[in-house]
């Protein structure tokens, strides 16, 4: 059981359940939980099939997060406390996979967004998104850790076209991408990166401004996937990616990019080349940068 | 480079000289220097000899001593460089002949005849004084006679040859509608005429001095004003009224009146006939204003000819424009037709006239037998409209004539006159590039032309100039060589000090109304290079008008290798960028990383019509890697394209927006960011949905139903798109979303990017959805009054719903709280709880959410829902699991805003705080309420019934009664109908059955000790619990026996102490015997009557 082995469930209905068993102290039997979810209404026409492995799926994936557990059979039993809001569910589901050892059957879910940055970067552009699913999921299963085994079976990989729909919710969930109209997901990690900026700096005492390697330090503990993150860089070896040394990732470049224009940071470009980090060539005045001012000066509306 | 780039290379002075656009207006020298061998014309002659389409060829026939009649035409659109032609024949042709060319000059008839006595000059002046008596009076005056004059050649006898519609004029009262006062007043089409023929202000263009379909449009809206019209007028007027009305929306569409006369499709008859008539009479009607008689112009031609025929000169007449003739075109057409060849009083002539392919259409009919020449200077274009001018045809030809002028005003003005005197030679024109000694560098920044160079353009700067010109009001074909002289080479030309100055490409390219806007808007890709290669506003500008004009028109931005070994950006090479001083723009475009070892992915076989990724370019890539193919839209795109994913949200669907309209809203776009108006409201509307739609999938929860409530179709606006107020979400025109917006089009259309492009438009749409998401969350929480103190809407509804549940019966609080979920987010079923027999509140608060329950069901039942793709919803449960429990435990609602304002869509959210309130006022005394009336109730039952049962008691009543009643007929017999009534309904609930359960229950309460509740849902419940149906009629039927066992004890009790007697029993015998028959006769009637 892991995150992308059940498909049928939402982050949304993970947390609708949290909350539930929250009010209902914490526990709850099979029976009540889809009377709850799944209630049958009178007088109102009900789609779907009457069976109920969408609950036990998302009963599954809960458990996967360990977020929940089963004392005995059918009972369901909070194991944490619920996240006061739906963000800082977001933002407890990305700490839990962050802290996942590599050798967790969930870590593949940021492992798979770390080959996308990669691959990404290999590709120099996003044009191979637009390969079809099953070719997509197949090249990102490539630049993942492999599976113990070698398995012909296309259904057994670590990714494959099945698990990128539940990933592509959790990915969209955690603020790592968008769905591209008429396409498909599109890492931009820029709400992520806002959010993890905004908790590091609630959390510890930083300076206003970081010099670009401890920006990119910072970030890599928080966002493993991304550039020198150890999801990152154990795609990097497994693609063959030369280092990227002073350069900043084609994802983060844009990442970086955006947030500047957007005033949520400023990237300071003033410094000798050999302070600096250059980002991807585009049109953009800023090219490189030293340092990253983790402040600006947006209104968010 | 070797050498160093030249500055201006000419000045304005001469620029203005050179350019000045009217061919007959500049100087001989000046006018060769510029001129471009006129060829590839199409010609046709009825001579019987052919000849080549060149100008020499033409001029070497007309001119060809042995001809001896000649009527050319020279056919072409206002200014397709007729006037150049006439002018070049004049230039060239031979001494012996006179020849007299008329210009153009002010377009107007007067002016033209001014021309004509000019020419005649001392000679032949005197010919001219007795042709013209013009009628001394105002521009007033004269439209006044006009008009007059062609009421009255309307009448039926008025010509001496009459023109054949005498009769439908007749019919109709013409005389009388035209002359008619308010039509003088009001109508403005002689006006108009009279104006075109004095020049109109030297605008005239070629422009047809005939009255067009427009005047009988005006002309029939005269109908409300005109009064005292013969019947038959006023009907003609009303057809007129019907028929015009049909080409109100070709007008407003700017379509030229000639057009529609044209459309042979348009049914408009009566209109057509009263045109012809007009224009039939127009030239007599000016010729006596101007004092020409009928005949007046032949006459001084013949005369004219006659002198010429006694020098044996031949007379050569050179008409520019001949609408400048209107008025008396026909008598002047009639001049030239005469074919000395037919007649021995005449010399011979050669008459070439410029005229419009309209104008000729008009007189072939008449005249095709006498023209010899037909020369057209443009053909017919398959798209229809204007003629393509042929001179002009290829970027080849357009270059070569820009060339021509470029070269000329580069010459100083004493080097001309020495070239012109010495003969004019056309190959030997001074050409200043050829000792320049920047050429080289020139020369491969800017191109060239046959050995001239096109600085300050480049080949893309003239064809794309050129080819975008565009007349707003689409009256005349910019297409021509005046079009390039005007709209092309002199808004960059005078301006040269610009050059030195770094301003070039100068801004007045943009002040003329000839080129569009929507040409010099880049794409938003294109834009952002220029933003981010220069700080500067005004520099950006500059780059701007470069770019769309000096560029190569691709969509894509990239970088290449020109032939001469030179990089440019989109057809625009460094050496210009250098030249205007002006940043290089190819930084970042043309450098590719070296790729990674990609991991080769064996493509499925479902994959073999999808589209690959092309090997990655390498670093020395110059030329743009051909575009990844993207999606092809379909001919609609409906919406988004795309099945739902995220969450299985889904957009709703939304009408088609077409192709053809979503690349005007592409163009539209362009505009927009730069502070201009969109039109297309209606696309825009479901574009923007379908935006906010993509957007709300990156929102963590999807507001099903308050969403679709706050991001209407009328909600959602661009900024400045019309007035707003605080319903709407206005998108403002800041560079995320103009270039997103940019972005998002360009995918919907399908539109193949090459990467770097590609790349920008996807981050771009990504940048949008992200600040639109985080604006549409605060506009949510803005307008749901959550953004100060967050209250939960479904929390509220919930709440609201379940009280009235309770309180209907329909389900009790001590229910699992699952269970009342299921039970309020079902259709509600028949109350149960008797809420009328409840406390005043307690039926207070069911009738208040009487009308709004379903509503707000629907609303929840929305909202909740977490569907994903096709399979069945989950509701989210976690949402209101705890709001209804805090209910339960504290009959309170969630925390409600302060002073909401829910209005203009929000009115049912208004109305659920409005409930909420009410319902947290209320909710929590009804329970205490109605269980001490509750109390109250059981306290009097009990007492009634006296330590019996029901039924007990009732037969206790029922047989004193019945003794009372057998005794005295007439006591109470209203109450005691009214107890029979209630003790039979008591009898049919069971309630006189001692083991019927509902007594049983009843029985129950009624000796059950007061309860100790531990809340007030507990409480409530109890009072959900409670028989009250039977306690009700129990305690009615108790106060009903009560009623009439009472009043029949004061009515015996009254009769016999109104009856006593002393000891006389047989009065009492006497008394019983009559109350037995009374007795008898009341059970009779009451059994009847029950």
């Amino acid at each position: 059981m892991s995150l992308l082995s059940d498909t049928n469930y939402s982050p949304q209905r993970i947390y609708a359940l949290l909350r539930l068993l929250e009010v209902q102290d914490g526990q709850l039997g099979f029976e009540s939980i889809r009377t709850w979810l799944k209630p049958t209404l009178r007088g109102v026409e009900q789609k779907g099939s009457e069976e109920n492995t969408n609950i036990r799926q998302l009963l599954g994936a809960t458990a996967s997060l360990g977020l929940i557990e089963s004392p005995s059979q059918n009972q369901y039993k909070l194991t944490a406390p619920v996240p006061t809001t739906i963000e800082a569910f977001a933002d407890a589901v990305h700490d839990r996979l962050v802290a996942l050892d590599m050798s967790h059957a969930d870590s593949i879910v940021l492992e798979a967004y770390a080959a996308m940055v990669v691959l990404t970067e290999a590709e120099q552009g996003t044009s191979w998104l637009d390969l079809n699913a099953k070719d997509r999921a197949a090249k990102i299963n490539k630049a993942v850790r492999a599976a113990d085994t070698e398995e012909e079976d296309e259904e057994k990989n670590r990714f494959n076209a099945t698990k990128s729909s539940p990933w592509k919710r959790w990915m969209i969930f955690l603020g790592l991408g968008v769905s591209m109209p008429r396409g498909d997901f599109y890492p931009y990690p820029a709400q992520r990166l806002g959010r993890e900026i905004a908790r590091l700096r609630s959390k510890e005492s930083l300076p206003k401004a970081l010099e670009v390697e401890a920006f990119i330090g910072r970030i890599a503990e928080r966002m493993p996937y991304l550039d020198s993150g150890r999801l990152f860089v154990a795609s990097v070896e497994r693609v063959r990616l030369p280092p990227l040394g002073r350069r900043v990732s084609r994802v983060l470049s844009g990442t970086l990019r955006d947030l500047h224009d957007d005033k949520r940071l400023v990237l300071d470009a003033i410094g000798d080349a050999k302070e600096t980090y250059a980002l991807t060539q585009e049109p953009h005045s800023v090219k490189n940068i030293k340092a990253v001012t983790l402040e600006g000066q947006a209104n968010n509306g | 480079m070797a050498e160093e780039m030249h500055g201006a290379c000419w000045t304005e002075d001469r620029a203005h000289a050179i350019l000045r656009s009217v061919a007959l207006a500049s100087d001989e020298a000046e006018f060769l220097a510029v001129h471009q061998p006129i060829r590839d014309f199409q010609v046709s002659t009825t001579t019987g000899r052919s000849i080549e389409a060149s100008d020499q060829a033409l001029l070497a026939d007309l001119s060809d001593p042995e001809t001896r009649y000649a009527f050319c035409i020279v056919e072409g659109e206002p200014g397709a460089g007729k006037s150049h032609l006439i002018r070049w024949l004049d230039v060239k042709w031979n001494a012996n002949d006179l020849v007299m060319l008329i210009e153009r000059a002010d377009g107007s008839l007067t002016g033209t005849l001014r021309q004509l006595r000019d020419q005649l000059g001392a000679q032949y002046g005197y010919l001219f004084e007795n042709l013209a008596q013009s009628v001394e009076a105002s521009f007033d005056g004269r439209v006044k006679l006009f008009h007059a004059n062609l009421a009255a050649s309307l009448s039926k006898s008025f010509f001496e040859t009459p023109l054949g519609d005498e009769d439908w004029c007749a019919t109709w009262e013409l005389e009388r509608l035209i002359g008619h006062q308010a039509v003088q007043e009001k109508w403005g089409g002689p006006e108009r005429i009279l104006k075109v023929m004095s020049g109109d202000g030297g605008q005239r263009n070629s422009a047809s001095a005939s009255f067009n379909l427009y005047d009988i449009a005006d002309l029939a809206q005269v109908q409300l004003a005109v009064e005292g019209l013969p019947p038959k007028a006023l009907m003609l007027m009303r057809t007129l009224k019907k028929e015009t009305d049909r080409i109100a929306p070709a007008r407003a569409a700017n379509v030229p009146a000639a057009d529609l006369e044209l459309d042979e499709t348009l049914e408009i008859p009566q209109a057509r006939r009263l045109l012809k008539a007009l224009n039939d009479r127009r030239n007599f009607a000016v010729q006596h204003i101007l004092g020409i008689t009928v005949d007046g112009l032949r006459d001084m031609f013949f005369k004219l000819r006659k002198e010429l025929l006694k020098e044996k000169r031949r007379l050569v007449l050179l008409l520019e424009d001949v609408t400048s003739w209107e008025g008396i075109d026909g008598q002047l057409i009639d001049s030239l037709v005469v074919d000395a060849r037919t007649r021995s009083d005449v010399c011979d002539m050669i008459s070439v006239v410029g005229m419009t392919p309209l104008y000729l259409k008009g007189i072939q009919g008449n005249y095709s037998g006498r023209i010899t020449h037909v020369l057209r200077l443009g053909r017919v274009r398959q798209s229809g409209g204007f003629q393509e001018t042929i001179q002009l045809a290829t970027e080849e030809s357009q270059a070569e004539f820009a060339s021509r002028y470029l070269r000329a005003v580069r010459i100083d003005r004493p080097e001309l006159e020495a070239w012109h005197k010495a003969g004019a030679d056309p190959e030997t024109v001074p050409n200043k590039c050829e000792t320049c000694v920047g050429r080289d560098t020139c020369f491969a920044a800017f191109g060239a032309s046959d050995g001239i160079g096109l600085f300050p353009f480049n080949r893309n700067a003239i064809t794309n100039m050129f080819e975008k010109l565009e007349d707003p009001k689409g009256t005349q074909s910019l297409h021509t060589p005046r079009g390039m002289i005007q709209g092309v080479l002199a808004p960059v030309l005078l301006y040269p000090n610009r050059l030195d100055v770094g301003e070039f490409p100068p801004a007045e390219i943009e002040f003329s109304e000839w080129m569009p806007e929507r040409s010099l808007q880049p794409s938003g890709f294109l834009a952002q290079v220029i933003y981010a290669a220069e700080p500067d506003a005004g520099r950006r500008e500059q780059l701007r008008r470069l770019m769309m004009l000096w560029g190569d028109r691709t969509s894509e931005v990239h970088v290449s290798v020109l032939a001469k070994g030179m990089r440019a950006v989109s057809g625009v090479a460094e050496g210009v960028f250098e030249a205007f001083r002006l940043p290089w723009l190819g930084d970042g475009l043309d450098s590719v990383e070296t790729p990674a070892s990609a991991l080769p992915v064996q493509p499925s076989s479902a994959t073999a019509n999808i589209p690959t990724p092309e090997e990655p370019a390498t670093p020395a890539r110059a030329s743009p890697r051909p575009a990844t193919p993207t999606p092809v839209s379909p001919l609609t795109v409906t919406t988004s394209g795309r099945p739902s994913s995220a969450g299985g949200r889904s957009s709703p669907t939304s009408p088609a927006v077409s192709t053809t309209r979503l690349k005007a809203l592409a163009e539209q776009a362009l505009l927009w960011r730069d502070g201009k108006p969109i039109s297309d409201p209606s696309a825009w509307e479901i574009l923007l949905i379908d935006l906010m739609n993509e957007a709300r999938e990156l929102l963590p929860e999807p507001q099903f139903g308050l969403w679709e409530r706050v991001f209407t179709k009328d909600n959602v606006k661009l900024e400045g798109a019309g007035r707003i107020d605080i319903r709407h979400f206005v998108i403002p025109r800041e560079d995320w979303a103009t270039r997103g917006i940019e972005a998002y089009l360009s995918t919907r259309l399908g539109t193949a990017l090459p990467p770097l492009p590609l790349e920008s438009n996807r981050r771009a749409i990504a940048r949008l959805l992200r600040r639109l998401a985080e604006l549409a969350s605060a506009q949510l929480a803005r307008r749901l009054a959550q953004d100060n103190d967050p209250w939960s809407i479904d929390g509220a509804t919930v709440q609201v719903l379940l009280g009235r549940a309770w309180l209907r019966g329909t389900v009790s609080p001590d229910t699992p709280l699952e269970e009342q979920f299921q039970e309020l987010l079902s259709e509600e079923q028949e109350a149960r709880s008797l809420p009328d027999d409840r406390v005043e509140s307690w039926g207070e608060l069911v009738k208040a959410t009487s009308y709004w329950h379903d509503k707000l069901r629907g609303m929840l039942r929305q909202s909740l829902n977490l569907p994903l793709g096709s399979g069945a919803p989950l509701m989210n449960a976690g949402a209101v699991a705890g709001a209804m429990k805090s209910l339960r435990d504290t009959m309170r609602i969630v925390p409600l805003p302060a002073k909401p304002e829910f209005s203009k869509g929000l009115e049912e959210i208004g109305k659920l705080v409005e409930l909420a309130r009410q319902t947290d006022g209320q909710l929590r005394y009804v329970p205490e309420r109605e269980n001490r009336s509750l109390s109250q109730r059981k306290a009097r039952a009990f007492a009634l019934l006296r330590q019996s049962s029901l039924s007990h008691h009732l037969a206790k009543v029922d047989d004193a009664l019945k003794r009372t009643v057998s005794a005295l007929v007439q006591a109470a017999p209203v109450q005691y109908q009214e107890y029979w009534t209630a003790r039979d309904r008591a009898a049919i609930a069971g309630l006189l059955n001692e083991a019927n359960p509902a007594w049983e229950r009843l029985a129950e309460y009624l000796i059950s000790d007061d309860v100790w509740f531990q809340g007030e849902a507990e409480k409530l419940a109890h009072t959900l619990g409670v028989p009250l149906a039977s306690l009700r009629l129990a305690l009615e039927t108790l106060e009903k026996a009560e009623l009439a066992v009472n009043a029949a004890y004061k009515y015996a009790r009254a009769f016999v102490e109104g009856n006593q007697s002393a000891g006389d029993l047989s009065v009492v015998r006497s008394f019983g015997e009559r109350l037995a028959a009374a007795a008898e006769t009341l059970r009779t009637k009451l059994d009847e009557v029950s």
